[in-house]
């Protein structure tokens, strides 16, 4: 089945159940890392994950095609992601935080320097990342998201968003050794 | 974007490996989106419900007619009659005898931060949807939902085919939790054991698992 994710999402809502499982199968991997790659334990991700397509299924005859699919489908994403963090007892002032988010032991930039290998180091900087970094870096990789697309997703203004990538990148460009 | 952009960047990011959802998953999801499709229009209730309309509006017509013809017949004579007086004297002795009410220490407990009602859940869910996209749906959905509803003469109708309509699963989930709360733990057994032959793959929020399985 071809056509654009709203048409699809459209004829999803309009009945049609081949129409989601096309936009499933384009959108799971994607949403899947996104979700992994935020919260890292496997189980809990892959409960957020069920719950956001479950979100997006009951909320198919609200949807408009205003926005790009895929903003719509991460913002589900990102509020599922932030009722998360509120219910584990961390504030959304730390996820909006740049640089301030509770810092866990295994992410302390010090291990991260002592990785011996440059994918894993890359990988222990994507978890050391502030939240609101990462997932800007997550939605931009994934979901191939603009700038203002990545803003409208995470309710953030655009100057913010803005910075989260850039500063997100330039870390991740330093655990290469190419800062 | 491109000023952001580090192709570098993203080959790291890509040789992290691309995960997965497990196929149990996938299968869960879609399995929840055709369920949910044809309800979503009606149009295969509705068809039915038009074809039974009549047929079954004369059904409940005479049934009911013969019910209360059965009454009268019955109960008439016995009203000045001395007989009956005994049975309507003992009334009040058989409601001394019902079980009392369940006590309100059994009532509903209600978590903090759990949906306790079918509303509460629904505006949870409508609270993770993007706030940004303009409400126009929303705001004629109650004009559809209107006209598409019966007349009150078809309430008994009106509820047979809202059987006819797929429950989510996870207003199922909250059903349950509801008949949990209220202390019908068989009710819920039952109920949760029959979501589980219906949902086999539905993976229950630990959160969910709380409040739909029986405690110790």
């Amino acid at each position: 089945m071809g056509g654009g994710d709203e048409e699809l999402m459209l004829a999803y809502r309009g009945g049609d159940a081949g129409a989601f499982e096309e936009l499933y199968r384009r959108h799971r991997g994607g949403l899947f890392r996104f979700v992994t790659h935020s919260v890292r334990d496997r189980a809990v991700a892959e409960e957020l994950y069920q719950e956001i397509w479950m979100r997006a299924i009951e909320a198919r005859n609200r949807y408009e095609p205003q926005a790009k699919f895929t903003t719509w489908l991460y913002t589900i994403a990102h509020n599922r992601l932030v009722d998360h963090w509120r219910k584990k007892g961390l504030q959304v002032v730390a996820l909006e935080a740049e640089d301030d988010y509770p810092a866990n032991p295994g992410h302390e930039p010090q291990r991260i320097l002592e990785a011996k290998r440059g994918l894993e180091r890359f990988a222990r900087a994507l978890d050391a990342l502030p939240a609101a970094q990462r997932e800007a870096f997550l939605l931009h990789e994934e979901a191939g998201m603009s700038v203002p697309e990545i803003a409208r997703a995470t309710s953030a203004d655009e100057e913010a968003a803005k910075s989260r990538l850039r500063y997100a990148i330039a870390k991740l460009k330093e655990a290469l050794g190419d800062g | 974007m491109a000023e952001d952009a580090d192709p570098k960047v993203s080959a790291a990011y890509r040789e992290l490996g691309a995960q997965e959802p497990p196929r149990a998953l996938d299968e869960a999801i879609l399995a929840a989106s055709r369920r949910a499709a044809p309800s979503l229009t009606g149009r295969p209730a509705k068809l039915r419900l038009s074809r039974w309309a009549v047929p079954l509006s004369l059904a409940a017509v005479v049934v009911l007619s013969v019910v209360v013809t059965l009454r009268i017949q019955h109960e008439a004579p016995g009203i000045e009659s001395e007989q009956t007086l005994p049975a309507a004297t003992s009334a009040p002795a058989r409601v001394a005898e019902a079980p009392p009410p369940a006590p309100k220490a059994e009532a509903p407990r209600k978590p903090l931060a759990q949906p306790t009602t079918k509303a509460q859940a629904r505006q949870e869910a409508r609270r993770d949807e993007p706030k940004a996209l303009p409400d126009a749906a929303a705001d004629r959905a109650p004009a559809a939902e209107a006209a598409a509803r019966p007349a009150p003469a078809a309430g008994a109708l009106a509820r047979s085919t809202a059987k006819l309509e797929v429950e989510s699963p996870e207003r199922e989930l909250e059903r349950i939790a509801q008949l949990r709360a209220e202390g019908k733990h068989d009710e819920a057994d039952k109920a949760l054991a029959e979501f589980r032959k219906r949902f086999p793959g539905f993976k229950i929020p630990a959160a969910m698992v709380e409040r739909v399985e029986r405690r110790p």
